[in-house]
């Protein structure tokens, strides 16, 4: 079951089992499915994987100001009552 | 050979997901719609009797507009067959191929989980539940449930779009009050008349859909008639903040110029034929045949009005521009 991979237009998700699958830590190749981007495809990837991180970085900042006020609050309170 | 993407129509589907932006998920939580949610919101918390540092009240405020576009997402996941069928929406992100439906729901629901924790931490466990539960209502109850089986899905799923100021309320009061269940029903009386006018106008729309919403159902002149009785509902009621002294002149002036533009309007469509063309030409919000004129004024102004009677509110508690009302307040 030979293939030829030039016939394969980016953004097609085919079986190239016989030329790239994945490969194991023996360094077995495992037959799988990839798929080849665009440039276009990769430069949205990018785009949203910096969204994400940005989000959880945001996230984050959030969850320790609200930690801090939370905790300055209480301890306000406390050495009030 | 075996390929995934073994259609054409598959295989651009496909190539539409990975392209994916984050603008189009920003897009998925109806940036629109979580406008006039922030701003109600902030006006019910600002209007409440309590302070709240106002860090904290950002966030809660934050996690609000979160939760709703959330909800937004997820509606446009489980609508996403309707919205390819009418004009004004079928160029929305899961509609258009840009985002896939399962994307849209996990998006929405981790969104969701986020928001209401994040709402608990910075404000109080009362406020989260009512976000959570405005959630549930809006995604499941309204879209899941009513919209495609009432004519009334409007008038009880506008519920969800009413809790935006009452949940800002409870941020800074932890707890239910008279005036935040006067401004829950406002909203609440005001999205049949809102929703009504698009709907007779964008009429072809939903007939094209199969959505039964009232002039479909029922047909355009009984949905005039619902829009005036409504609207005169409304109006009324909009005076109730005067009454129990959340509201003061500047906003009892409002509601008394706002409401008679309100009721004229409506009286327009009620005199008028709108819904009776048909289908708009054109997909854009605010298109409309010449016919259908009325509608598509009451609709735009029933956004100012709602947003100038918030702002009134606003400015009084806001801003110190609040004064009493002799003989008035609760």
């Amino acid at each position: 079951m030979s293939q030829d991979n030039s016939e394969n237009t980016p953004g097609d998700v085919t079986d190239n089992s016989d030329n790239f699958g994945f490969k194991s830590r023996e360094g077995q190749v495992i037959p799988g499915e990839t798929v080849r981007l665009t440039d276009e495809q990769k430069t949205a990837l990018k785009k949203r994987n910096r969204a994400v991180a940005l989000s959880l970085i945001a996230f984050m900042g959030l969850i320790f100001a609200v930690t801090v006020l939370r905790l300055s609050q209480n301890i306000a309170a406390g050495a009030g009552g | 050979m075996n390929t995934l993407a073994n259609t054409s129509e598959q295989r651009i589907e496909g190539e539409a997901v990975l392209s994916a932006s984050p603008r189009d998920f920003f897009d998925l939580m109806k940036p629109r719609v979580m406008t006039l949610v922030v701003f109600t919101a902030f006006a019910g918390l600002v209007a409440a009797p309590v302070d709240v540092d106002p860090l904290l009240a950002v966030i809660s405020i934050f996690s609000l507009a979160i939760g709703a576009g959330a909800a937004g997402a997820l509606n446009m996941a489980y609508d996403a067959d309707i919205d390819r069928t009418m004009k004004r929406t079928r160029l929305r992100p899961v509609a258009r191929g840009a985002v896939s439906v399962e994307d849209a729901y996990t998006f929405g629901i981790i969104a969701s989980i986020l928001s209401v924790l994040m709402m608990a931490l910075a404000s109080n466990y009362l406020a989260a539940g009512l976000l959570a539960f405005s959630i549930f209502f809006y995604a499941v109850i309204y879209t899941m449930i009513l919209k495609r089986s009432t004519p009334q899905n409007i008038v009880i799923g506008g519920a969800a779009g009413a809790f935006p100021p009452m949940i800002g309320w409870i941020v800074a009061t932890g707890e239910i009050s008279l005036d935040a269940i006067i401004l829950f029903m406002i909203i609440l009386l005001w999205t049949p008349p809102h929703s009504w006018a698009l709907a007779l106008y964008k009429n072809g729309d939903y007939q094209a859909a199969g959505v039964p919403m009232m002039p479909v159902a029922k047909g355009p002149k009984s949905t005039r008639l619902q829009i005036l009785l409504y609207s005169i509902v409304l109006v009324i009621f909009a005076g109730a903040p005067v009454l129990t002294g959340l509201g003061g002149m500047i906003y009892a002036l409002t509601s008394l110029g706002g409401g008679a533009l309100f009721l004229l309007l409506a009286i327009r469509v009620f005199n008028s034929r709108a819904g009776e063309a048909g289908s708009a030409e054109e997909g854009a919000l605010y298109a409309v045949r010449a016919g259908d004129k009325a509608a598509r004024d009451l609709f735009a102004f029933s956004i100012g009005y709602l947003t100038i009677l918030f702002a009134a509110l606003l400015a009084e508690h806001g801003f110190g521009a609040f004064f009493a009302i002799p003989g008035l307040g609760l």
